[in-house]
């Protein structure tokens, strides 16, 4: 019996143009299966003598052993990658991904335009007593300004006479109470009044400012807040400071802006603080000034989208919400 | 306050339009709109000067060159002190109190039709032509008039504060209960007029009146504010006594009227009369400094531009070295610091002149705490949760009404408490897109809860989220349900994203949570912390009848109960072994939390044990119904050697061991 020499050369040769598992399934077959040259040789050696039947056997177990191992060492992953069927890659799939809520996002410019000032945020309570959200910022009692607030009050079970913030403002007086100055920092958040049309909502986001130092000017607001517009548009916008009235600054001003050649549009309101406000506060107001403003944030968010009507924002409907 | 354009434009003695002039009165801080020939003034509270036409005067003229407001002169009539007619006056109800008598006066001939046409325009409707010309003398010099009938009171009058609950019947004849803070006009029977505010129908007048008192008096702005509105009363006199009366024009405003009668009927008898507190005509006066003013505003303001203008708002100066003093007139009830001069100076020299300079800001003292809340969002958007934003009012069924906090003033009664949870907000708007033929959605909102603990006002900062997706949801690829495990493991992702794993936290079934959870329900504290700060579970099928097709799942994370810990990680070497796998299937009871399990195979410190998980889960009722299979897969390695055969079954067997020991457990065969 002849055994051919070159059988594991040969198998080499054939394994290059396999493609896939199952060809290679069939190659090895070919060489160890039942079929097989070897397996049919082994079935012959009855048929030899002794002498040569023990020298075939020998060899043909040698044999067997290096097709075995060849086979083993063949790498199945490399056949796998050959395997790579088609796919129709232009499916759709559903992105799984959320948005933010348009205040959200109106809300995080307006933080980064001034935590990159090296402003700091503070949230605060929206719970507060009536001395944070009006007495302490200059609104004395029975004041007609006070008017310009419509206050929701809590129930009077418990002893002292509560209301869900008008502004954010009463988180200024906690920080200014507990820290001195030079002070720069933003009280973001939600504020509340009795008001309710397409213009107004009983809750609405407020982000105020306030800035604390020696030698701030009415010029220092003026930059900050033009700066503030010319950010956040990105375009080039007209701005109008109007002399306006609050109570916790003096002089005060409302800020309307333009575009174009339509109409004035108010935007946010500001001014220098008023020194009443920073003496309840314990700052010395003959060292330092300070300036303070205010920005609705749902005002932005509707010049920003184009949104008309204040309460889509608060619909819930997310095909408005998903178009972000 | 509306006025007639034409009107206005003739006082004025002006050319402009009425939008030019609106304009002018905006930049001024006077807003103001024009339309149909009217001009909408929308003053501020602190601005009680600038209602009536001789403030407006004055604002207008101080904004020109070479414009200058000059008060006309009044004719000088003698007043008579006589307790006949002015009895006892409250000091702190009023500065002056002057009445001008008018007898037998039988006909009228028509008012001026520009009168006629300036009332009708500002919204004053024409009663009695006493009443009318009090009221445009009101518009004319800001000072509000008002009529008695002569023949229904019983003189003298005394002003005073009412009496507690004190009830009077106002002119129209509806009723109003007074409080002891609010000042009355009362003759020898009765009130018969709540001062500066409206008067009494018992003193009122009508075509029949002859004989007449008109009342000019200066009301203390504390002593009318708020009381107005507390009435439910804003009268055009209340809207200008709580901003605050010149007290000076009380005489002026008297003679005034009386030209304007004359005009209109012919005057035989007339008398005036007067009370004046002795110090109603002191003025405050205010140190200026220009360098000051330079340095607050940011830019150098010509001194002589200040001095004009100021001198052309009634202010009167006296120099020195580095200003002056200003004696603050009269009419200006808003000025009482330096600031308040600087305002005047700027707002007239105009804001937009002002250079515009960013300061550096900082260093600042303060430094932002970190929150969490933006980095749990940002991992919610990522995993497909649509941010919503709710009002925080919600109906009765929707809290817990012991706890909850009620408002005194809702908008609406229906919805008038605050929420102590986000759910139910979240689940409306679920419902609603429902109906819109949205089949899934993940919602995630930030919010806060408002309670009541232990008499005080709790506030507590919250993150919650729902997921819901409808079983007929088609899509070509096969993606996850939306159920409990799903939710659970998204959110366990978080917390580990957040830097908490297993080692810091704990949890447990929880059926307290709060009233929107079902009966499967998970709390998960941190192992440091007593209290859960989150939730996850079925929302309760109650609140979720319109979306009857699906489990709803939610998670509540309280921000204020998740205090952060600061963790020092070692970061080891893994082990460079070979690493073993070995499978027990246990038949275990249906209600054995694995967390038992898992806890009881952790504090067994077995040598060699990786980490194990559950790799299938089976109930069948050939295992009975009180039992579960479960299969759990140990992980072997050690980091000094190569385990052998021998030692990775001991410590399989170590384990089933020990877990028998504690549970009813069995080898599953």
């Amino acid at each position: 019996m002849q055994i051919p020499k070159d059988l594991i050369k040969e198998a080499a040769k054939k394994l290059q143009s396999v493609k896939n598992k199952s060809e290679f399934y069939n190659l090895r077959s070919h060489y160890l299966g039942k079929k097989s040259f070897v397996q049919n040789a082994f079935k012959e050696l009855k048929n030899l003598d002794g002498k040569e039947k023990i020298r075939i056997a020998k060899s043909l177990n040698l044999l067997r052993e290096e097709l075995t191992d060849f086979f083993e060492s063949v790498d199945l992953k490399v056949l796998a990658v050959k395997e790579e069927p088609y796919i129709d890659v232009t499916l759709p799939v559903n992105a799984n991904i959320g948005k933010k809520h348009p205040i959200s996002v109106v809300m995080d410019l307006i933080l980064d335009y001034f935590h990159n000032l090296n402003y700091s945020s503070y949230f605060g309570n929206e719970i507060e007593s009536d001395y944070y959200n009006f007495e302490a910022l200059n609104f004395p009692q029975n004041h007609p300004a006070r008017q310009m607030h419509d206050t929701f009050y809590l129930n009077k079970s418990l002893n002292d006479k509560c209301l869900l913030r008008t502004h954010t403002s009463n988180t200024q007086i906690h920080m200014m109470l507990n820290k001195s100055a030079p002070i720069y920092m933003l009280s973001p958040g939600r504020v509340y009044r009795c008001d309710h049309d397409m213009t107004h909502l009983p809750m609405f986001t407020q982000v105020e400012g306030l800035a604390v130092d020696q030698n701030i000017s009415f010029s220092d607001l003026k930059g900050t807040i033009i700066g503030f517009i010319d950010y956040f548009f990105n375009q080039s916008v007209d701005v109008r400071f109007r002399p306006s009235y609050f109570p916790f600054t003096e002089p005060s001003a409302e800020v309307d802006i333009r575009f174009g050649k339509k109409g004035w549009l108010e935007i946010l309101g500001c001014g220098m603080v008023h020194p009443n406000v920073l003496r309840n506060c314990n700052i010395d107001a003959r060292k330092y000034r300070g300036f303070a403003f205010g920005v609705g944030v749902e005002r932005l968010a509707m010049l920003y989208y184009g949104v008309e009507d204040i309460r889509e924002f608060y619909a819930s409907n997310s095909e408005f919400l998903n178009q972000i | 306050m509306k006025i007639y354009y034409p009107f206005l434009k003739d006082y004025l003695n002006t050319d402009f339009s009425a939008k030019n002039m609106a304009d002018i009165f905006t930049n001024l801080g006077l807003e103001c709109e024009s339309s149909n020939k009217t001009l909408n003034f929308d003053i501020t509270p602190n601005r009680g000067d600038a209602l009536s036409l001789n403030g407006l005067a004055r604002e207008f003229s101080a904004s020109q060159k070479n414009s200058r407001f000059i008060q006309k002169p009044f004719n000088k009539v003698s007043f008579q002190n006589s307790k006949d007619y002015i009895g006892k006056v409250n000091n702190e109800c009023c500065q002056n109190y002057h009445l001008l008598e008018i007898l037998e006066i039988n006909k009228f001939k028509a008012l001026p039709k520009e009168i006629v046409k300036l009332l009708e325009k500002a919204d004053i409707p024409l009663i009695h032509p006493m009443v009318d010309i009090g009221n445009f003398v009101m518009l004319e010099l800001g000072t509000p008039l008002h009529v008695f009938d002569r023949d229904k009171l019983a003189l003298p009058l005394s002003v005073n504060f009412a009496d507690e609950d004190e009830t009077v019947t106002i002119i129209g004849g509806e009723k109003k209960i007074l409080d002891s803070n609010i000042a009355t006009i009362r003759d020898r029977n009765a009130t018969v007029a709540i001062a500066g505010i409206i008067g009494c129908d018992n003193s009122s007048v009508t075509s029949e009146t002859k004989n007449f008192l008109v009342e000019s008096a200066a009301f203390l702005p504390n002593v009318i504010m708020n009381k107005a509105r507390k009435l439910g009363l804003n009268t055009d006199a209340s809207l200008r006594f709580e901003r605050g009366v010149d007290s000076t024009m009380q005489v002026n405003a008297l003679v005034r009227f009386l030209e304007l009668l004359n005009e209109i009927t012919s005057v035989k008898f007339k008398n005036f009369y007067k009370f004046q507190s002795k110090n109603y005509l002191s003025l405050r006066k205010i140190k200026f400094n220009y360098e000051d003013l330079n340095a607050f505003a940011g830019k150098k303001i010509p001194p002589r531009f200040v001095d004009k203008l100021l001198t052309n708002l009634g202010f009167a100066l006296s120099k020195n070295k580095q200003g002056f003093y200003a004696t603050v007139p009269s009419h200006r009830f808003d000025i009482s610091i330096k600031e308040d001069i600087y305002e005047e100076v700027l707002r007239v020299y105009g804001f937009d002149k002002l250079p515009a300079n960013l300061p550096l800001a900082g260093p600042s003292n303060l430094k932002t705490s970190t929150s969490y809340v933006q980095r749990i969002s940002n991992f919610l958007i990522a995993n497909g949760y649509q941010e919503l934003m709710h009002l925080p009012f919600v109906q009765k069924t929707y809290v817990n009404e012991a706890k909850s906090i009620l408002l005194t003033n809702p908008i609406n009664n229906e919805e008038s408490y605050l929420r102590d949870s986000l759910f139910s907000s979240m689940i409306n708007s679920l419902a609603k897109n429902y109906k819109k033929g949205i089949r899934k959605a993940k919602f995630f909102e930030v919010g806060k809860l408002f309670s009541i603990h232990s008499k005080k006002y709790k506030e507590e900062e919250c993150i919650s989220g729902i997921i819901f997706k409808c079983k007929k949801t088609k899509f070509w690829m096969t993606e996850p349900k939306f159920d409990f495990f799903y939710m659970k493991q998204e959110i366990f992702g978080m917390l580990n994203f957040l830097g908490f794993d297993d080692e810091d936290l704990s949890y447990e079934r929880e059926n307290k949570a709060n009233m929107f959870f079902g009966k499967n329900c998970l709390s998960v504290r941190l192992r440091n912390q007593k209290e859960p700060f989150l939730y996850i579970g079925m929302i309760n099928h109650l609140y979720t009848k319109e979306i009857s097709e699906t489990d709803v799942i939610g998670f509540e994370f309280n921000l204020m109960k998740f205090k952060s810990i600061q963790k020092k990680k070692k970061i080891s070497v893994p082990s460079v072994f070979p690493f073993a796998e070995r499978d027990l299937n246990l038949l275990i009871p249906k209600d054995l939390p694995f967390k038992d399990i898992s806890y009881a195979i952790k504090s067994m410190n077995t040598p060699y044990l990786k980490r194990f998980e559950v790799i299938d889960l089976f109930e069948d009722e050939n295992l009975g119904s009180k039992n579960k299979s479960i299969t759990i897969r140990f992980v072997l390695q050690s980091k000094q050697k190569s385990l052998t055969d021998e030692e990775i079954n001991q410590t399989t067997a170590l384990i089933l061991t020990s877990l028998k020991q504690k549970f009813s457990i069995s080898l599953k065969e």
